[in-house]
């Protein structure tokens, strides 16, 4: 164990993660040459602090880029830009050997219990192989460790030997589960843990994770499209958009004070079980637009019902608003912004101008 | 390690695996042959017990024989359509609530899966058939020089077959109730589709890759509307999905599949499921493969068309929420069986089976602030081999002895409410003494 203490040692006042302008592109087009020229923007520019225990919700559409960020900060996949800090050591631009201890801190539950088990293991074998490969445990203490771990997430010692195809749904997640834990993570990133879910056991699995936050000091990523389950178990929510954050702030600020037409929109679309209430619904008009080409200006400006002129020109500016609750979009801000922006768009009108003017002469 | 009993239970020994398969061959046989089998109509027709309702399900069992036993997905299922409303139907995976949409378009998968008892009254209009079978033509008529009125004649001097706004042949129709759990697969074609539609649930895969959008909405209309012309049906399609608010739907009839984002794929869905004006869609599961906002952009069409075909909506989902905004009536099923069922009002305000208020408890809301979720304790019985007592008992906190007994009837608690539970009485309101924690 004092392998752990010395990896995590650091600054005590840093927070847990740090991610600074988190950026992942993705090459969907190469020219002749090889040379990349066409990007998949899936994660464009995202910061944002998470102090150790608490627990971050991720709501967004799909393919807004939730999972790739969660995927990101992991490095399951190759950060393009941005900086990520684990306990205040900038860990982005270690290598990959490097990064391998670190891993053991960092785990991830996967969002279909039916696909990310391996068929061919053992349920003690899927829990139990990594902590052998990180040398958390030996050979001789791998069995009693994995049954304990299997006990913590409700799993019953005589599943020791079976294999995943003969569990339920709630039952494969509890082993997706076992498995981030058995590494006796810090941060643990659930991307959509209960989509898959029936509702009753959807519950069943919530409240564990809950639970093991609460006896482990376990702090989560939760990554998820369900804004009622991201409401239930965070701390602090942050909105995505077509790979942007674009509103972020504590559970209460977020969901009573909300200040980002997106947020609002996606919020009056939640379907309430209650057939009285007749909802005053904002109805988004169209789909999210292809993250390939994004809209110029502000990227929401297309379908949002408070579009001003200077969203179409300008990209809003990620800033906190009030305090400890940020939000890019061009409704808050400052008056000398505005002046700012208008002068550029003038700027750019002109430009546009003298283009269309020299294009005619030429053609002329 | 030592089998457990449960695994002990799971067992099957080869002689009775070979008993099974037996038994299964000599019972899927003879419903198939029953379905392949030429039929008068009258032997089909029956009679509606309310004559307010577009579908009534009777006493409905469909069972699939595995090789593991029987299963049966649908045992015993009872509930009504009324013309020009929406019902929903709830439950969790596996409790039969696709199996019974699916019995009524005789979809089931065959042949393992068949529809074994009981019976789905529906009111059709169909075509009128003559004795040798064909369909009757009305034909145009008009006044001559006499005043007489003969019929119309063309060019060649063969009558003209009278056209409908859409530019398909008028046939004399007659309106008649029919029982699809007997009817011949045969007869069934001329409802499915054209009287009842189906809108399912993922339109990733229910989409034929390889033709476009506008082949697979045309092959609808040249099946259920005889003597269309080409150009007709095409302007027919593109006029559908423009009510289905696609905004190119030019552009969208030449694309494929695979070009169309969810949503846009499932609004081609509805427009395929409307093409033939029917008196009622089911819509299974509609929106569990979309995002919020594209849900309530669909739910929000679904609504809107209602009202323009005025037709009945069976809505299935597990999602209560879309229940309670979407639904008139609401039936909750578990396990193969209807345990409840009432207006929306009725199963929101006063949910009476325990399984029901379990169900509304365990799902997080973003108005309400609750520690931890609720959570029904254990899991759904084995369907092979269902319990003869309440199946719920093993998961219910307030099971009393009565329980242990025979399966509970259903119980009339108020006009529209309805329960199969031990814990109500007929027409008393109020559970017998413990109180609902809510």
């Amino acid at each position: 164990m004092s392998e752990i203490a010395e990896r995590t040692q650091a600054a005590d006042d840093a927070p847990l993660l740090e991610v600074k302008n988190l950026k992942k592109y993705f090459v969907v087009g190469k020219s002749f040459f090889g040379k990349p020229n066409a990007f998949l923007k899936a994660v464009d520019g995202i910061s944002f602090r998470l102090e150790k225990g608490k627990t971050l919700g991720i709501v967004g559409e799909s393919g807004c880029g939730k999972s790739t960020m969660g995927r990101t900060i992991l490095r399951l996949y190759d950060q393009t830009d941005g900086e990520v800090y684990f306990h205040g050591r900038k860990i982005s631009d270690l290598s990959n050997r490097a990064f391998d201890k670190l891993r053991p801190n960092m785990q991830m539950i996967f969002q279909d219990p039916y696909a990310s088990l391996s068929p061919r293991l053992t349920v003690g074998e899927i829990i139990g192989e990594s902590a052998l490969q990180h040398k958390l445990i030996t050979k001789s203490e791998y069995r009693d460790y994995v049954l304990g771990v299997m006990k913590t997430c409700g799993l019953q010692p005589h599943y020791f030997e079976r294999y995943p195809h003969e569990f339920s749904g709630g039952q494969r997640q509890r082993i997706c589960i076992a498995r981030a834990l058995a590494l006796k993570p810090e941060l643990v990133v659930c991307d959509e843990p209960v989509s898959a879910l029936d509702v009753s056991i959807q519950a069943q699995i919530i409240n564990m994770l809950k639970e093991l936050r609460a006896s482990l000091g376990l702090t989560y990523i939760f990554i998820s499209h369900d804004l009622s389950v991201v409401k239930h178990i965070s701390d602090d929510v942050g909105v995505m958009y077509l790979g942007s954050m674009v509103e972020y702030g504590s559970k209460e600020r977020v969901f009573d004070h909300t200040l980002h037409p997106y947020t609002r929109a996606l919020f009056s679309a939640v379907p309430v079980p209650n057939p009285h209430v007749k909802m005053n619904r904002i109805l988004l008009k169209g789909d999210i637009p292809s993250p390939v080409n994004p809209p110029k200006g502000c990227k929401f400006h297309t379908r949002c019902e408070n579009c001003m002129e200077v969203c179409e020109h300008v990209p809003p500016v990620y800033k906190e608003v009030e305090s400890g609750h940020f939000c890019a979009c061009h409704l808050y801000n400052t008056a000398e912004e505005n002046a700012a922006f208008a002068e550029q768009i003038a700027l750019e009108r002109a430009a546009l101008a003298s283009a269309e003017k020299n294009g005619h002469v030429a053609q002329a | 390690m030592a089998k457990t009993e449960n695994e002990k239970k799971h067992y099957i020994s080869r002689s009775e695996s070979k008993r099974i398969s037996k038994e299964n061959s000599k019972a899927i046989r003879y419903y198939e042959k029953r379905k392949k089998r030429k039929v008068a109509p009258e032997e089909y027709t029956t009679e509606m017990k309310d004559e307010k309702n577009v579908v009534e399900f009777d006493d409905l069992h469909t069972y699939f024989f595995s090789d593991a036993g029987t299963v049966k997905a649908v045992n015993g299922v009872s509930f009504s359509i009324p013309a020009g409303s929406t019902v929903g139907v709830v439950g969790e995976s596996g409790c039969g609530k696709s199996v019974t949409s699916l019995s009524l378009m005789q979809l089931v998968q065959a042949p393992s899966g068949q529809i074994v008892g009981g019976s789905i009254r529906f009111r059709a209009s169909l075509f009128k058939r003559d004795a040798r079978g064909r369909k009757i033509p009305v034909y145009e008529t008009e006044t001559n020089e006499s005043g007489e009125t003969v019929f119309k004649l063309d060019a060649k001097g063969k009558k003209v077959v009278k056209k409908n706004a859409l530019g398909g042949n008028v046939y004399e129709m007659e309106d008649r109730v029919v029982d699809i759990a007997k009817m011949p697969a045969e007869a069934m074609r001329s409802i499915r589709g054209r009287e009842i539609s189906m809108i399912f649930q993922e339109p990733m895969t229910s989409l034929n890759p390889v033709f476009t959008i506008g082949n697979q909405l045309d092959e609808v209309g040249y099946l259920h509307i005889e003597g269309i012309t080409k150009q007709q049906v095409k302007e027919h399609s593109i006029e559908m999905l423009r009510l289905v608010g696609i905004a190119d739907p030019e552009g969208v009839y030449k694309k494929f599949p695979h070009e169309l984002s969810g949503g846009m794929r499932q609004r081609v869905m509805i427009a395929i499921a409307l093409l033939c004006n029917p008196k009622l869609i089911v819509a299974d599961e509609p929106t569990t493969a979309l995002d919020v906002t594209i849900q309530a952009q669909i739910l929000d069409l679904l609504r809107e068309i209602k009202k323009k075909i005025n037709g009945s909506i069976m809505l299935i989902t597990h999602d209560l929420g879309v229940v309670a905004e979407m639904a008139d009536y609401v039936v909750v099923m578990y396990a193969g069986k209807v345990i409840e069922t009432g207006t929306a009002e009725d199963i929101f305000d006063h949910p009476l089976h325990p399984y029901t208020i379990g169900l509304q408890k365990s799902k997080p809301t973003v108005d309400a602030e609750v520690d931890s979720l609720y959570c029904i304790p254990g899991f759904v019985p084995n369907p092979i081999n269902m319990p003869n007592y309440c199946y719920f008992r093993d998961r219910c906190e307030r099971c009393r002895e009565q329980c242990s007994g025979e399966y509970p009837a259903f119980v009339q608690v108020t006009e529209t409410h309805s329960v199969a539970c031990y814990l109500y009485r007929e027409k008393n309101a109020a559970p017998e003494k413990e109180e609902k924690d809510v």
